[in-house]
């Protein structure tokens, strides 16, 4: 056996070693954490998605509606303020109309949708903390859209007419590139 | 600070495998008071050495597991809320689609729904779990008829079931489904009810009835609202209540109050539909089936509504004209047809 010193390594991990480890560690953590809030960005742009397509379709057949009833051009025949006459009952009746006009133009619009709440026709429920004299003194809505909504003649004498709708979820316009536009030629025939 | 603590380990006699495996870097045994790392190929020991080991101690194991087991618990459990939140959402989108397309489906149908001084349309409020959700039941004729048949029309029917099912645990629960139930004009006809006969205007009355089998499709499952408004030429709502204290249109009879107005259909047919999620409908059917006490059955419905997602549409119905001469075509299926 030769009689020489060994080299013996006793330290544990060096400063850099470890801090490589956690940048690791982090770097990995934080890819998986950023996913969460994706995901859920994801699922809530979905959910607006639907209720805006659903919302689009109320609009344009609510104008299909009032030009078929009135016949005639658009600013004519009949006018987007008409379509006041037609706002659907399912709506509260208790909550102010201006929520529901329907305004055309390019100026910026927002729509809240308070639903009728187990009112007359929606059964005799009244839960305890879901009172719909409650909600209906709040205005209570369950989604709020804002919008522009343009309105031209098209062709010959101005039939059809068209509309273009872009939406926003929620109460304030986002970027334009977020809008989600809704195209409809509105004939007045039905 | 580590490397200068040290364990005193007792290595087994013989030939174990322990020294010369070590980590590197980690620790470093040698004998005691050699200079000679231990390592079993090259210095097999033959007695039982006390042996002196850089390392852990016991509290700092410990210590670490410690905080392992907190660090474990913490992620556990936000992973868990995360996957809970994830499949929460998972499944309002899942449920937004299927409710979105049954609610295509309606529409597409109430588009197509004929009514007119022949074809006729009913609507009532209520019919279902009158005291509870209170779900409507509507019957139309649409344009969506067998057209083979030379017969556009088709009846449908739109209701929603309360029933009792069980889960895979066995445990029944109250479960709310919405169905679409349809019929070609011959089936009706071949079960003694024709709707362009002007003796069953009022064609519901004898297709409830008549033992007649419709062709029945779930629409959509777990619903805690199924609305239906009449809105009428005049912006006011058509449906009305009737001196048994339900609240309908019957296109026949007209809006209340306003009999020349018969055979009118409305201007606008609004659906309003809410499902709640697999889960809720569970636990929350749990509580109203029957004999279960009124105070825990509302906070039940509450649940169900809070879980809920809302969809919406609305429909403009044809208006035109229809004819109801009848011709039964002999030597096939009894098929009847409209001609002008």
């Amino acid at each position: 056996m030769k009689n020489h010193k060994w080299q013996i390594s006793s330290a544990g991990y060096s400063l850099v070693e470890v801090t490589l480890a956690l940048l690791v560690v982090a770097i990995g953590l934080t890819a998986t954490f950023a996913l969460f809030p994706e995901g859920l960005r994801v699922t809530r742009a979905a959910v607006d998605n639907t209720e805006i397509a659903m919302f689009s379709e109320y609009v344009f057949t609510t104008l299909d509606l009032t030009a078929g009833y009135h016949g005639g051009d658009y600013k004519v025949g009949w006018d987007i303020d008409d379509t006041d006459d037609f706002i659907s009952l399912m709506l509260s009746t208790k909550a102010d109309a201006e929520n529901f006009q329907l305004k055309d133009g390019k100026t910026v619009q927002t729509f809240y949708w308070i639903p009728d709440f187990y009112g007359l026709y929606s059964g005799n429920f009244a839960g305890t903390d879901m009172d719909s004299q409650e909600f209906e003194k709040i205005d209570f809505w369950t989604s709020a859209f804002t919008y522009t909504l343009d309105i031209a003649k098209k062709g010959i004498g101005g039939v059809p007419a068209y509309a273009v709708l872009k939406v926003w979820p929620g109460e304030t316009k986002g970027d334009d590139e977020d809008a989600r536009v809704f195209y409809r030629e509105i004939l007045p025939i039905r | 600070m580590r490397s200068q603590r040290s364990a005193v380990i007792l290595l087994r006699q013989g030939g174990g495998g322990q020294g010369g495996q070590l980590g590197k870097g980690r620790t470093s045994c040698r004998a005691e008071g050699s200079q000679y790392p231990i390592s079993n190929n090259q210095y097999p020991m033959s007695k039982g050495w006390i042996r002196t080991c850089r390392g852990f101690t016991l509290i700092e194991v410990l210590a670490s597991m410690a905080v392992l087991v907190l660090l474990v618990l913490a992620l556990t459990r936000m992973f868990g809320e995360a996957a809970n939140i994830t499949n929460r959402g998972t499944t309002m989108l899942m449920r937004n689609s299927a409710g979105s397309t049954a609610l295509e489906t309606l529409l597409q149908d109430a588009e197509s729904m004929m009514v007119n001084e022949r074809l006729a349309c009913y609507v009532e409020a209520d019919v279902t779990d009158p005291n509870g959700f209170g779900f409507d039941d509507v019957w139309f004729i649409s344009t969506s008829g067998d057209q083979d048949d030379h017969m556009p029309y088709e009846y449908n029917h739109f209701f929603v079931t309360n029933r009792i099912a069980t889960n895979a645990m066995g445990a029944a629960y109250m479960r709310f489904d919405l169905m679409k139930a349809r019929m070609i004009f011959a089936v009706g006809d071949n079960n003694g009810f024709y709707a362009l006969d002007p003796n069953f205007v009022d064609w519901w009355k004898h297709a409830m009835t008549s033992g007649a089998n419709w062709d029945l499709q779930t629409l959509a499952e777990h619903v805690v609202r199924f609305d239906i408004y009449c809105t009428g030429w005049d912006g006011k709502g058509w449906m009305a209540g009737t001196g048994t204290g339900a609240h309908v249109f019957d296109s026949t009879l007209g809006p209340s109050g306003k009999p020349g107005l018969q055979g009118v259909p409305p201007a606008a047919f609004d659906i309003y539909m809410q499902l709640t999620s697999p889960e809720a409908a569970l636990e929350g059917g749990m509580a109203l089936v029957p004999d279960v006490p009124d105070e825990v059955q509302t906070k039940a419905r509450e649940m169900m509504i809070r879980e809920s997602s809302s969809l919406f549409g609305r429909a403009v119905p044809l208006t035109g004209a229809a004819q109801y001469n009848r011709v039964t075509r002999l030597g096939t299926n009894s098929t009847s047809y409209y001609w002008d």
